[in-house]
């Protein structure tokens, strides 16, 4: 189900609220487990039962460690029967992703290979495809974070599976996070407050969010699509239809998150913060600590620490932040694309890194240095939004000039430079650089504040009956 | 998370309205639903859901429920064609529609065709096939497989194949979208096109490329080739298209021309409408925006007047989708008889086969060709040439499946042929087409195949236990409730043989099954949602037995009251399974008039207990006229019902029965009764039995051997209404014009009842005197949308008036009415019930019927009690 939907702003948004304020607060978690697998059924039923394993699995995996009593302490020494618990949760979860996420990316992979070397006969061309679950990377994570956690004595390991089964499954950042670390929601899982203020805001991110999706993400998202499926007729069009791909995603994203947030406080949840004006960064390493926080926080405690991070010398902690990178690429998407664009980001985040993490611009004034990283960023997106390696290139020639598109690209300019297109892009850049984002704009709210945020959401979902299905970009992923 | 600094008060502020608006919206949805006003043939959302409840739902059952939520939101109603009239001026279309220059408009796959990658790429080919929705076959992404296939069955049977790619709009007109382009260049193409070419005619396949041609008509002549509003090409341009097709296949042909000069004449006519773009756009019906279009087509007709009609033994066969259609097909608006067939046959001047199907190119004409061979109908029999047109679109976005013609086919016809009469069956729904997503496709009428199993059917042992339903899923553009079939479903419905009505369904875009081997299951067509009654205008094939139809009225037994005489003649006809009673002098009756007849008193309380309504609420017809009349009183419509009596009751005479036992006691007596009750309501009623009784020769009124009135019924009607209409305020102020009158016109025709019987049958046809109506310059009066006088009804205001099975064209109740007016009347109606059906059609206009000052409402009297969609309120102005 999708947010920016008929069918949950009006059926199930209204349903859930009522279901969650009626039930006994025993009942709660019950009812939002409940609610969050029809939410998560709804794309597809059969992926409920997947989600419901791995629930399971690290359930299991966390009580397990605890059985005989074995320390959880920080700091105590961990029993064999403590760590093969992690393994086992590790790995199952782990599997599910692989074989779910990238095992159509192996099997191409190889039959590319294969081919290269004249070996058609090799090709697994019979093979079946797997289908991919919405949303796995998101809960798959969120629920390892689980076992780690509890491992390394970060956090308790819950007793009922009730609670466990809601917070891995909670529909508001089920599909597109932000991820949660257990760690994070633990203390909520137990206890939490209802109130009128949080609703009140919750609401406010709710709208903003709502309206950043319809009014700028997807009407950015049409000229970028546009751009990107015929391969731009001028140079022109090029760097304006990667720019709005990078509005589209950001928009399209953090709308997402901030839906998230706010339904989380609506029902008394405080999740973490996920943007913080990634676009007004001054250089690469700035963008991480601006763009998908929870993924940043994610890979730092469970991938960059355990690697070692920066206390294994200079050479190692290059290796970990490329490798860290190009495992957050894949984490997008099972494709050599988000291979390099991990790639592209670990390299910058490199040489930044040896100039004392600041840009080898670090001298220009402020503005040439936001500007030389958004610029930098649109490369990126360029291997982001591709389909593949060749269409990449193709477009980074036509960014420069030295390609151009087929023989009907120029159509598209009767399209991307209509007025409507050309004020949404103007309006998403105004966002971007003039506007305080959802998090810090609904810290005060004041009158004017709120009539806006319930104009924005009613203008909002008046333009969704206009628009076809548009799911959030990070669905995929 | 910091503290949020907000007052209790703008808190509340926000939760107030934040949950009124969420809740408001499902909470109006249901109550509009539960009182009906959004229409008594939708189904609850809440229903809608609940057929969800079961283990694991399909993701396409539940993306079904999703979008018949979306479509039916009152929300999406208010808002939707407002945001679209906003949103115009910027420059913005929707998810289908590019704006371009001077209010040309584009769709957006033909714009995509044009601007995509090369649909021969290798990636785009893998990307393709990977792509589908579970539980559906990937699609075959490459034309070169199924084209070079389809060649070489043709080859085998010594078969020339032509392949005619129809240019899509953007790629001819580009200059309309995008200032980069000026018409004198060449026409922009997908870079795959030049390789289909080279591969196709490497291996021996001739293709045309029209593309050529249009760039040089465009250097020639600064005209526009396609349509502004609409995908497809002009009549000028679709006619030089088939003469250019003629030009190369003509020397192939053994078959001569006509030496007796041209086989075929053109008539010119002129139309004038919106494009199918225009309708994707979905503006409001007042919108100033967009002027309508005129075009001029020539239809083609024989030299002695007869409509143009494919001919299965013609050496030609042409395969052909909406581009062939455009011309042809009365629904897609644009007028009949002057297609691409019609034009490419009057240019060989031989006769023409043809197979034509709206939409998918790809596969469905060769679909349609391999169902027929495997039915044992071989259009391939003494073929020299096929001629393979698609919309280039197509190649870049079709299913090219692949399909092995039998090489034997079996001369002897299926069951299909075989069942013409309406039977009532009962089955399970096995398997089901896949639909397109509501509003994402361009055509407003698509047939959908259903396959079902377990078929009982108490009323015929010819019935096999597993065939193919065709149904209608998408009627106006609005989804029917067979687009909500899902598998497992049971199913309760007449049908009849899918070839009794081909001519009128079977170019309409078709969802198909994908199971090849179920093209051999023989083929029936049903009505959709509630099943009703087909009247016998709809079963055209003759094939019966006459006594396995009809009854010859038995005789008069003495003491026998006239009632019981019907009703003893109806149970023998009930229990015999037949429908029509021979009359006296060839005269035949429908047996549902019977059943009228005998009904008696048929509103109020004894609805529930006489009506034939499916549902008992909707068997009583005053709640719903009188809730029309008071619809139109507010909205300051008067509303005029004329009831066309019963054929049984009035040409009493010829039936058979005991005309005087009763006198003063007439056979529809509760009829009469019910036209009083209606006029104490306040309705104002055109009681036509008393000027058909007492004019001296009441038989006149009504055809023989059809169920309809006669031309001269249909002007005495016209005359009677104009004369009211004429004193009326308005009248004055409405633009006249004069149209031409002819004089006694006799005519034979062949009524729906005498088709019903066997071909066998002596004096099958029957003559009738009419008067014809065209318009001053030429050509037949047509139904005019601003019009203050709504024409609506069930066939009654079609026969005679829309030519085809409704047995002549221009003398029909509209044509008289057009001419007793001095303007045409906007004319809504259907074939089927008069009850309800044709007040949907109304309702699906969404105008509020704006500047109308009179609504005619014009049904037959037997709908009072034989309608099985009964008498449903449906809200028509809002």
């Amino acid at each position: 189900m999708v947010f920016s939907s008929h069918i949950f702003v009006f059926y199930f948004l209204p349903l859930t609220l009522l279901l969650y304020y009626l039930l006994p607060r025993r009942g709660k978690h019950l009812g939002l487990t409940l609610l969050s697998y029809l939410f998560y059924g709804w794309a597809n039923p059969y992926f409920v039962f997947l989600m419901m394993g791995s629930t399971v699995i690290d359930y299991l995996c966390g009580r397990g460690m605890t059985v005989r009593g074995d320390s959880l302490e920080v700091g105590a020494p961990r029993s064999r029967r403590q760590r093969a618990y992690l393994i086992l949760s590790i790995c199952s979860n782990l599997s599910l992703l692989g074989f779910f996420k990238y095992l159509n990316f192996g099997i191409d992979s190889y039959n590319s290979v294969v081919t290269s070397l004249g070996l058609e006969a090799w090709q697994w061309d019979t093979f079946f495809r797997i289908t991919l679950p919405l949303g796995i990377s998101f809960y798959t994570f969120q629920s390892m974070s689980y076992t780690i956690d509890v491992y390394r004595g970060d956090a308790k390991p819950i007793r009922n599976f009730t609670d466990f089964s809601c917070y891995v499954s909670m529909f508001p950042q089920l599909v597109a996070g932000p991820i949660i670390r257990f760690r994070e929601i633990a203390d909520q899982l137990v206890t939490r407050t209802h109130t009128v203020e949080k609703f009140g805001r919750g609401i406010a991110f709710f709208c903003l969010g709502m309206s950043k999706k319809i009014l700028l993400a997807n009407p950015c998202g049409k000229v970028a699509d546009l751009c990107f499926d015929s391969g731009p007729g001028a140079v022109l069009d090029a760097w304006y239809g990667v720019s709005a791909y990078a509005f589209q995603i950001y928009f399209d994203f953090s709308g997402y998150s901030d839906m998230a947030v706010g339904l989380g406080l609506m029902l008394g949840f405080v999740f973490p913060r996920n943007f913080d004006h990634p676009y007004r960064s001054q250089s690469i390493t700035e963008v991480w600590r601006r763009w998908h926080l929870s993924l940043s926080r994610w890979l730092r405690d469970y991938l960059y620490f355990p690697l070692g991070g920066n206390r294994k010398g200079e050479r190692r902690t290059y290796a970990n932040l490329a490798l860290v990178m190009i495992f957050g690429g894949l984490w997008h998407g099972a494709s050599w694309n988000f291979v390099l664009w991990g790639a592209f980001h670990g390299t910058f985040l490199m040489l930044e890194r040896a100039q004392g993490k600041e840009s080898f611009y670090r001298r220009l004034p402020g503005r040439i240095k936001l500007g030389i990283t958004f610029v930098l960023m649109l490369f990126s997106w360029v291997f982001f939004r591709s389909v593949d390696l060749p269409g990449s290139l193709h477009y980074f020639g036509c960014m420069f000039g030295m390609t151009s598109g087929n023989e009907g690209s120029d159509l598209i300019s009767g399209i991307i430079y209509q007025p409507y297109y050309l004020v949404c892009f103007a309006a998403a850049a105004y966002v971007v650089w003039g506007c305080r984002d959802t998090w810090d704009y609904t810290q005060k709210i004041s009158v004017p504040k709120a009539v806006y945020c319930m104009v924005l959401l009613f203008v909002a979902l008046i333009m969704m009956t206009t628009q076809g299905f548009n799911p959030f970009i990070y669905f995929i992923f | 998370m910091e503290e949020t600094q907000v007052s209790r008060g703008v808190a509340l502020f926000l939760i107030v309205s934040f949950l009124v608006l969420i809740a408001g919206v499902p909470t109006v949805q249901a109550i509009l639903e539960a009182t009906g006003q959004r229409g008594e043939d939708r189904m609850p959302g809440i229903a809608r859901v609940s057929k969800l409840v079961k283990v694991l739902p399909a993701v396409s059952e539940i993306a079904a429920v999703e979008d018949e939520i979306d479509e039916d939101s009152f929300l999406r109603d208010l808002f939707l064609t407002r945001a679209q009239e906003t949103l115009l001026p910027l420059g913005v279309g929707n998810e289908q529609v590019y704006l371009g220059k001077d209010d040309w408009l584009f769709f957006s796959s033909d714009v995509r065709y044009v601007t995509a990658p090369g649909f021969l790429t290798s990636e785009v080919l893998v990307r393709r096939s990977r792509a589908g929705v579970e539980g559906t076959t990937r699609k075959q992404p490459d034309p070169r497989l199924a084209i070079l296939d389809f060649h070489a069955e043709l080859f085998a049977r010594g078969i020339r194949l032509v392949v005619v790619p129809i240019p899509v709009k953007p790629r001819v007109h580009p200059e309309k979208l995008s200032g980069r382009y000026s018409s004198g260049e060449d026409l922009p193409q997908n870079p795959s096109f030049s390789m289909l070419m080279v591969d196709l005619q490497r291996l021996g396949v001739e293709v045309i490329d029209l593309g050529k041609a249009f760039e040089g008509w465009k250097r020639d002549s600064p005209e526009p080739l396609y349509l502004a509003t609409d995908t497809h090409w002009l009549p000028e341009t679709m006619e030089r298209t088939a003469a250019l097709i003629a030009s190369k296949i003509r020397a192939d042909l053994t078959e001569r021309p006509s030496t007796d000069g041209p086989r075929y004449v053109r008539k010119e006519s002129t139309r004038e409408g919106f494009g199918d773009i225009f309708g994707m756009l979905q503006l409001p019906a007042q919108q100033d925006i967009f002027l309508k279009e005129t075009v001029t087509v020539h239809r083609v007709t024989q030299k002695n007047g007869t409509p143009w009609a494919p001919d299965e033994e013609s050496e030609v066969l042409l395969l052909g989708d909406s581009f062939s259609n455009i011309y042809s097909q009365g629904g897609l608006g644009w007028g009949e008889g002057a297609g691409l067939a019609e034009q490419l046959s009057y240019s060989l001047d031989r006769p023409l086969d043809c197979i034509l199907r709206n939409d998918a190119g790809a596969y469905a004409t060769r679909q349609e060709l391999l169902r027929n061979q495997m039915q044992g109908r071989d259009r391939l029999s003494g073929k020299k040439i096929v001629v393979y047109t698609f919309a280039e679109r197509e190649l870049a976005f079709g299913d090219w499946k692949l399909f092995d013609l039998p090489k034997d086919v079996k001369k002897e016809p299926g069951v299909s042929g075989s069942e013409t009469k309406e039977v009532e069956i009962q089955g399970t729904i096995k398997a089901l087409a896949t639909l397109p997503r509501p509003g994402s496709v361009p055509y407003r009428e698509l047939v959908t195949s259903v396959h079902l199993v377990d078929v009982v059917s108490p009323g015929s042992s010819r019935i096999p236990r597993e065939l193919v339903l065709f149904v209608l899923a998408l009627d106006d553009g609005r989804p029917t409730d067979a687009a909500r079939y899902q598998k497992g479903d049971q199913l309760r419905l007449p049908i009849v043989s899918w070839a009794s009505v081909e001519g009128r369904y079977g170019t309409l875009n078709r969802a198909e099954l994908e199971d090849i081997q179920l093209m051999e299951l023989p083929v029936f067509w049903a009505r959709v949602s509630s099943p009703v009654t087909l009247s016998p205008a709809e079963d055209l094939s003759p094939v019966k037995g006459v006594d396995e139809v009809s009854r010859t009225s038995p005789p008069i037994e003495s003491g026998l009251s006239r009632s019981d005489w019907l009703a003893k003649t109806r149970d023998s006809l009930l229990q015999d399974g037949v429908s029509i009673l021979r009359g006296k002098g060839g005269w035949l009756f429908f047996r549902a008039e019977l059943d009228h007849l005998l009904a008696g008193k048929f509103w109020g309380a004894d609805a529930a207990k006489v009506g034939k309504a499916l549902k008992p609420e909707f068997r009583d017809p005053l709640p719903a006229i009188l809730d029309l009349k008071s619809q139109l009183d507010r909205a300051g419509i008067e509303l005029l019902v004329v009831p066309v009596p019963t054929k049984t009751a009035i040409v009493s005479d010829q039936v058979g029965y005991p005309v005087d036992v009763e006198p003063g006691n007439p056979p529809d007596a509760a009829f009469l009764e019910f036209l009083s009750v209606l006029r104490g309501h306040g309705v104002d009623v055109l009681d036509l039995s008393a000027d058909f009784r007492e004019s001296g020769n009441p038989a006149g009124f009504y055809c023989k051997t059809d169920t309809h009135w006669s031309p001269r019924a249909c002007e005495l009607v016209a005359r009677k209404i104009g004369s009211r209409l004429r004193k009326k305020d308005w009248f004055g102020a409405v633009g006249k014009r004069e149209f031409d009158v002819s004089d006694d016109l006799a005519v034979s025709v062949i009524g729906d009842l005498q088709k019903q019987l066997s071909d066998q049958a002596t004096e099958t046809k029957e003559e009738l005197l009419l008067h014809r109506v065209l318009e001053k310059k030429g050509g037949a009066v047509l139904s005019f949308r601003e019009s203050p006088v709504l024409l609506v009804g069930d066939s009654h205001t079609l026969v005679f008036h829309a030519g085809g099975d409704l047995l002549a064209s221009g003398a029909g109740l509209f044509d008289h009415l057009s001419a007793e007016l001095g303007f045409p009347p906007d004319l809504v109606g259907v074939r089927g019930s008069g009850s309800t059906a044709a007040r949907l059609s109304l309702y699906r206009r969404r105008d509020g019927l704006k500047g109308k000052k009179v609504l005619i409402w014009c049904f037959a009297a037997r709908e009072f009690t034989e309608s099985t969609d009964g008498w449903r309120i449906v809200p028509l102005i809002r």
